[in-house]
């Protein structure tokens, strides 16, 4: 046997004990420190962060897309330690330090969503690719975060969604990398059954006028589903056009059908719209089948409230926050946010500030900026402090679960914030649902 | 029969809107011969004046807000009310009303500077510049609005006399057929306008000549008539037009910075259903399609054909066109 024969056979015998016991090292370590091996999407090398904040700064949620950046910018203040802290007083448990995320920096670039789904998945590509953004939030439209979570998954990258309403966004197009903390149309469904069934009994016939898009679609099912389990009966169900501006012809058509109730599957302009022009038209004065005639908003939001004006006052609905709350995360909130712009923030700026700190939070608890190790981070992590009471992000969807808002629009505002007063808090059991009843895949980590 | 009767008021109402910005715009182009892709712009322009107007009659003492103790927060009472009680609140309430008179002159100012500052740089240039320029100019407009008022919808209400609706079923012996007293009134307004537009242009001296100049405006010129000052001031009155139709439809559409393109493509579907340059064409246009888009809103209807009220326009346009290439009052 050469020299080299005998070295070849002796580095053979080593080389492969070692093998054998590095490979069985490496199977019994946890999968997160594998991972801290490898480079993921963005790592970050220098001493920032940086986070990609994609929400609608053109079209026709522009003004609901500012709110959410002044939250996002409020966030990053906080996060780096400046400011009064706002939520990270008290949220609990609390990872973060006030130094920026892992000891870096949090810098920030925007995109405009303009509430169109390529515009935005061009627009959050642009800044995984371009800018190096490790995670994107933001959006105010169902259709936009869901293409956009589709877009991280793919790229690698963590998607905390901003104000989407639909139950496929957690449901049958969830992603392993997209998470949730807004409330769906289920929730709302859940919610406002019971308070309608007591302010206007069990015998009502509703007439659904529906946005015709995603959004509207879940809304309109979980509706309808919880007020015929209370024993109401749907007249009609009708689809209109995305922005159809007037409303007339379709609202006409429900003078006459035998409904006493419309429940308006809008949102944003169209319920301002719709709303306005439903009032006009003298539903809300009318008597049908012996009962005053009502107009119920399952999803309500104080900016779009204030569009419709006098119109919304007495309706009911749901909501995901209100800044009148009085816990001690929603003042701490409120007064960081007011002190900084002169008005309270909407419930699309809660839940954009609550998601970017959840995401800092996670990174600090995993130790790593790797997706996988955030995503394990997040994936059933109960907290509380941050406005709705005890929270749950459930690992089995990626659905935030806590107590949801039933709100009316205010008779007597005391302030000209004061649109929506609270009728309900909904407990969390109330709304909670088997992950399994709307379908879909998380499928698994990609980074 | 009630719904019927429901939907024949809803088309003519929304053919009112739409036949008023088609004949300002078939008005232009029968004139400079300009597509003016910046009409539907000027109608949200003019709503917005309802705005402005709403928004200097509603200015406001700040007074700290003591029920919000979270931040400072300040409640605003407008000054006419402070100062003028009950009066005050009347001028305040009649800002629609008002608004339309402040329009008119606003509207030409605005229509005449359009004109002259960039408009007239392309009467010799191909449609397609035209197009394009005044498209960026609508988008120019669109967002100076936005940076002004905002995205969001801005609610401005009919005076209360007029917010609630009328019960026009005991007209016709039918009961339960309420319909709001803004959109009858609003109908009432276009006809109006429509007919004082078609007055000017057949029965004062300066419309028969902007008429002859709209047939030969060589011919006119060779007379020693200044046409081009003329269709000047046609464009103005395309934008007063334009405008007050703006202005009176946001009690029934909350202003918002987008309004005018949504108008804008339907408009100009009854402009070319009714005939490019034609004036009677195009108010006819305009209530057929407005009754026509609300027919077929009909759930009756839409059971069997789902979405043809989203196409029906077009779709009628297309076999309009396959019939009647010039439109249905086009000329040969």
């Amino acid at each position: 046997m050469s020299d080299d024969d005998k070295k070849f056979g002796t580095l053979s015998r080593r080389g492969f004990l070692k093998a054998s016991i590095a490979t069985a090292a490496a199977a019994a370590a946890p999968t997160i420190l594998i991972r801290n091996a490898h480079a993921f999407v963005n790592e970050p090398k220098g001493a920032t962060v940086t986070l990609g904040f994609n929400v609608p700064q053109t079209g026709p949620y522009a003004d609901e897309g500012a709110d959410e950046l002044r939250a996002f910018k409020l966030a990053v203040k906080h996060l780096n330690g400046e400011g009064d802290g706002g939520m990270l007083n008290t949220m609990k448990p609390l990872s973060l330090k006030g130094n920026g995320i892992l000891g870096k920096k949090v810098v920030y670039v925007t995109g405009d969503t303009q509430t169109k789904s390529d515009a935005a998945r061009a627009s959050a590509k642009r800044m995984i690719e371009k800018d190096g953004a490790l995670m994107i939030s933001g959006g105010s439209s169902s259709g936009v975060a869901i293409a956009v979570q589709s877009l991280c998954q793919e790229a690698g990258v963590i998607f905390m969604a901003g104000l989407t309403h639909s139950n496929d966004t957690t449901g049958k197009d969830k992603r392993k990398h997209g998470f949730r903390h807004f409330f769906n149309a289920y929730m709302s469904g859940q919610a406002l059954a019971p308070v309608l069934a007591e302010e206007y009994g069990t015998d009502r016939k509703a007439y659904h006028l529906t946005a015709d898009y995603t959004w509207g679609w879940t809304q309109e099912e979980s509706i309808k589903n919880a007020t015929e389990a209370l024993g109401w009966k749907t007249v009609a169900t009708v689809r209109t056009p995305l922005g159809a501006g007037d409303f007339s012809q379709y609202i006409t058509p429900v003078l006459n059908s035998g409904a006493d109730v419309l429940i308006l599957n809008h949102y944003g302009k169209d319920m301002v719209n719709s709303l306005t022009q439903a009032v006009q038209f003298g539903l809300r004065d009318k008597m049908v089948n012996g009962k005053k005639f009502e107009i119920v908003v399952p999803l309500f939001s104080r900016l779009m409230a204030q569009g419709a004006g006098d119109a919304i006052k007495g309706i009911l609905g749901s909501t995901n926050w209100n800044w009148s709350l009085t816990d001690e995360g929603s003042k701490a909130f409120v007064k960081s946010f007011g002190a900084e712009y002169g008005f309270p923030p909407s419930q699309a700026a809660h839940t954009c500030y609550v998601q970017t700190l959840l995401y800092a939070n996670a990174c600090e608890m995993a130790g790593t900026f790797n997706p996988c190790g955030v995503i394990e981070a997040l994936e059933g992590f109960k907290f509380d402090g941050m406005g709705n009471g005890p929270t749950e992000y459930r690992a089995a969807d990626h659905q935030c679960f806590k107590s949801v808002l039933v709100v009316r629009g205010n008779e007597n505002p005391t302030s000209q914030f004061d649109l929506l007063e609270v009728v309900k808090e909904v407990p969390r059991s109330q709304v909670e649902y088997d992950p399994k009843i709307f379908g879909g895949e998380l499928g698994s980590c990609n980074a | 029969m009630e719904a019927i009767l429901l939907q024949i008021l809803n088309g003519l109402d929304k053919g009112a809107a739409y036949a008023l910005i088609a004949l300002g715009l078939t008005l232009v182009f029968g004139t400079l011969g300009v597509v003016n892709f910046a009409h539907g712009a000027l109608f949200m322009m003019g709503a917005f004046v309802a705005v402005g107007v709403q928004n200097l009659l509603t200015i406001s003492a700040r007074v700290r807000d003591t029920s919000i103790t979270f931040f400072e927060a300040y409640k605003e009472t407008p000054y006419l009310e402070l100062w003028w009680g009950d009066v005050g609140r009347t001028i305040i309430d009649y800002a629609v009303p008002i608004s339309v008179i402040v329009a008119i002159p606003v509207m030409l100012l605005i229509g005449l500077a359009m004109e002259r500052g960039l408009i007239r740089h392309f009467y010799k240039r191909d449609h397609a510049d035209q197009i394009l320029v005044t498209f960026g100019l609508a988008i120019v407009l669109q967002e100076i609005v936005k940076g002004f008022f905002g995205a969001n919808p801005i609610p401005v209400n009919a005076p209360q006399v007029v917010a609630t609706s009328v019960d026009v079923g005991s007209l016709f012996g039918l009961e339960g057929i309420t319909y709001p007293w803004w959109r009858l009134i609003y109908l009432g307004f276009s006809l109006s306008v429509i007919g004082g537009v078609f007055a000017f242009l057949h029965f004062t001296t300066f419309g028969m000549v902007v008429r002859a100049g709209m047939h030969d405006r060589e011919m006119v010129g060779l007379l020693g008539i200044n046409i081009q000052k003329r269709f000047t001031i046609v464009f103005g009155l395309a934008a007063v037009v334009a405008g007050v139709a703006g202005t009176m439809y946001t009690p029934i559409l909350s202003p918002d910075y987008h309004m005018g393109m949504e108008f804008l493509v339907l408009s100009f579907v009854v402009v070319v259903v009714g005939g490019m340059g034609s004036l009677p064409g195009a108010v006819a246009a305009g209530f057929l399609l407005g009754i026509l888009q609300s027919f077929f809103s009909m759930n009756e209807i839409k059971t069997y054909l789902p979405g043809i009220d989203q196409i029906i326009v077009y779709l009628v346009a297309v076999i309009i066109l396959l019939v009647r290439p010039k439109g249905l009052l086009g000329k040969d």
